[in-house]
């Protein structure tokens, strides 16, 4: 395991900002950490970087104990933080050599890791450019650059889409996809669920401190999914379909609303073939049919009894 | 170093700062001295009589004539100068009178404050008055009554010298004391150049992220302080070239000395700058502070006039200032005293910084705040 928590707490007066969490993540992962405001995210990854203090419970990184390696371990970890790390007075390729050099790197390395970075994150014509004069996309792609010079291991991206235009929005998903492409491992965090539905190979689902569910998206989803559900568009109304419908084995509901069938039926019995035999038997025909799938934000709903968000 | 090199780059690439660091404030020190009121037009005399005879008792009538005089002990002497309470000190040996009377040529010990000439009218006025008792004595042949007697006629006569007018206005060490207090105070503003930019750092989150790398909390802070005690030393310099060679302010028999001196104080002033950064959140909230507490220290640590100015109450809390310890110590040095003479001081100073220091970096164990 890349990273490992065992049973982290932590706690801010009353408030139990993170209750036992248990974190296992492979190298070669991009790990989503998926939860609301104040659900512990930003706690957990302060821990794991070792800047807020662990009140319970223990962190290893690389197989190294966090506390007391700080620096050993910090050295292979690229931070994105939630907020904007960035210096307003440095332009873009200055931030990116001032931490390219905080992580040991020199000279000719130190000018083509800083050219790679602006390259990667579209940035290359805004060089020299202070980032005040930046747009707020422009400025979260560069507070991205500034966790990549250093090419880490482990790259942590806390909300790294808050707040920013859809075009550099899918710049930035896409080039968490080529990082990972590249060998990285990530751990992402966000409360956009479309967005760890489509990066992420392995989930954490946190509320109020906790994590309540954990696995790949089909694990999680099968938490949830009961039974699978199809919606076939048909060109005739015929009433007596819906019963012989009802009478396939496995199906346990179908309903008719104008022209939509709407058909609920146990999970995995695979009879989507019958049902369609069974329509087109009754002497209608088959416009369109799409199988629903559970969503994370079906999980969370379910899980939780809330929503992601408002 | 990449913390030192980039913070420093970061606050010189400021034009502002450039423009306060090298022009404004020997600038605005040197208006204040071509403007100000240092300047003397009348010389007051300090006078040690370890003789106490009518002899010396007529000498100093005679000196009142022209200018105050007043009573000190041999102790007190460089002190009176330092401050201006006295610009020509003379003091009488004891057996002086009779040593005169007899006939002898006793020697009469003076001092003035370096680099003045005013001290020529007193002396000529002492010379005058010792001249005609010189002559007295001879022709009273060790007679004392004779002398005495003959002394009264001489003054009562019209033999009062006329002396020469000195108009001619001249800058004691009073001015350079006051200068480096001018300093000293500017100095302590400039230190809000740390906090500022310490709480710049936390506020825009890029302490976070340095902290992310690793680089040690003691490394960043090392850094730092080093990058502003180098920009205080600049500004020192660039401010002695300035008043002295601009606006001709004496600094002292030891230039180097009241540097290494001020030196101490800029080291004081960055671990000021550092603590205010742990005690204020925001950059308003550090103004706010500094002000409220840079102005009365100042003028409590007698930077904008001689502490003994001052109620004895206020001068006991001036006690407690570290710039009451820089004035202290820079008034050794401008005397020409040797450094070690002012190793109290100075120590005071460090101690003050060492704390200062603490209090700066003791609450930073939860970085991510
Ligand atoms: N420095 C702090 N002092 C006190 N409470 C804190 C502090 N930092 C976080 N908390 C509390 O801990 C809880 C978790 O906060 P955290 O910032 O980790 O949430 P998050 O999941 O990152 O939320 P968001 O999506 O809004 O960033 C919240 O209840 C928050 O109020
Ligand atoms: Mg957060």
């Amino acid at each position: 395991m890349l990273v490992e928590t065992k049973n982290l707490v932590k706690r801010y007066g009353d408030v139990l900002a993170v209750d036992n969490v248990n974190l296992q993540i492979a190298e070669g992962e991009i790990f989503g950490l998926l939860g609301p405001n104040g659900a512990g995210k930003t706690t957990i990854i302060n821990m794991l970087i070792g800047l807020t203090k662990v009140d319970g419970g223990e962190i290893a990184i690389f197989g190294k104990k966090v506390n007391g390696n700080r620096e050993d371990v910090s050295s292979h970890i690229g931070i994105v933080p939630q907020e904007l790390a960035i210096y307003n007075d440095l332009t873009a390729a200055e931030n990116l050599a001032f931490f390219g050099k905080l992580y040991g790197i020199k000279g000719k390395l130190l000018q083509e890791r800083v050219t790679e970075a602006l390259e990667f994150t579209g940035l290359s014509d805004k060089r020299k450019i202070l980032p005040k004069k930046f747009s707020g996309g422009m400025k979260r792609r560069l507070n991205i650059a500034c966790a990549i010079v250093h090419q880490p291991k482990l790259i942590i991206m806390d909300e790294p889409t808050v707040g920013i235009d859809p075009q550099s929005r899918n710049h930035i998903l896409s080039s968490v996809q080529e990082l990972h492409s590249q060998g990285s491992t990530i751990i992402y965090t966000s409360h956009y669920m479309e967005e760890v539905e489509e990066l992420c190979t392995r989930v954490a689902i946190m509320d109020e401190g906790r994590i309540i569910a954990q696995g790949n998206k089909d694990e999680l989803k099968e938490l949830v999914s009961f039974e699978d559900r199809i919606v076939v568009e048909v060109s005739t109304v015929n009433f007596t379909l819906v019963d012989e419908i009802k009478r396939i084995g496995g199906v346990t509901d179908c309903f008719l609303a104008e022209n939509i069938l709407t058909i609920h039926m146990a999970k995995n019995s695979h009879i989507i073939g019958r049902v369609v035999d069974a329509i087109t038997g009754a002497g209608t025909e088959v416009v369109t049919l799409s199988a629903e799938k559970p969503t994370l934000e079906s999980v969370f709903l379910t899980l939780t009894g809330k929503k992601l968000r408002d | 170093m990449t913390v030192f090199s980039y913070t420093l780059k970061r606050l010189l690439r400021n034009k502002l700062n450039l423009f306060m660091i090298l022009v404004l404030t020997p600038f605005f020190i040197g208006i204040i001295f071509s403007f100000g009121s240092f300047e003397k037009n009348s010389i007051t005399v300090g006078l040690v009589d370890q003789d106490n005879t009518p002899l010396t008792e007529m000498l100093a009538q005679s000196l009142e004539e022209t200018s105050p005089v007043f009573r000190l002990e041999e102790g007190e002497i460089r002190r009176a100068l330092a401050r201006s309470q006295a610009d020509y000190i003379l003091v009488i040996a004891p057996g002086f009178s009779q040593q005169l009377i007899a006939g002898e040529e006793p020697k009469l010990r003076s001092y003035s404050i370096q680099e003045t000439n005013f001290a020529s009218r007193v002396q000529i006025k002492v010379e005058g008055f010792l001249g005609a008792a010189r002559s007295l004595a001879a022709a009273a042949e060790g007679d004392q009554t004779a002398f005495y007697q003959g002394l009264e006629e001489y003054q009562r006569g019209n033999f009062v010298l006329k002396s020469a007018a000195f108009q001619q206005q001249e800058k004691s060490i009073d001015a350079s004391l006051a200068g480096m207090g001018m300093l000293a105070m500017l100095m302590m503003l400039l230190s809000s150049f740390t906090t500022i930019n310490l709480i710049k750092d936390r506020v825009n989150r890029t302490f976070y992220r340095v902290m992310a790398a690793p680089v040690p909390l003691k490394n960043y802070m090392l850094q730092n302080i080093l990058c502003f005690f180098l920009v205080l030393l600049i500004q020192i310099a660039v401010m002695f070239l300035g008043v002295h060679y601009v606006f001709g302010l004496y600094l002292g028999p030891s230039v180097l000395n009241l540097y290494l001196v001020m030196a101490v104080f800029a080291l004081l002033c960055v671990a000021m700058g550092v603590a205010l950064s742990a005690l204020a959140r925001t950059v308003q909230q550090a103004g706010t502070i500094a002000s409220l507490v840079i102005t009365p220290m100042s003028m409590l640590s007698g930077l904008y006039w001689p502490r003994s100015l001052m109620p004895e109450i206020l001068q006991i809390i001036g006690k407690y200032l570290p710039p009451t310890w820089l004035i202290a110590a820079v008034e050794k040095v401008m005397l020409g005293k040797p450094l070690a003479s002012a190793s109290m001081e100075l120590a005071i100073l460090l101690g003050f910084t060492a704390v200062f220091f603490l209090l700066g970096t003791w609450r930073r164990a939860d970085i991510a705040k």
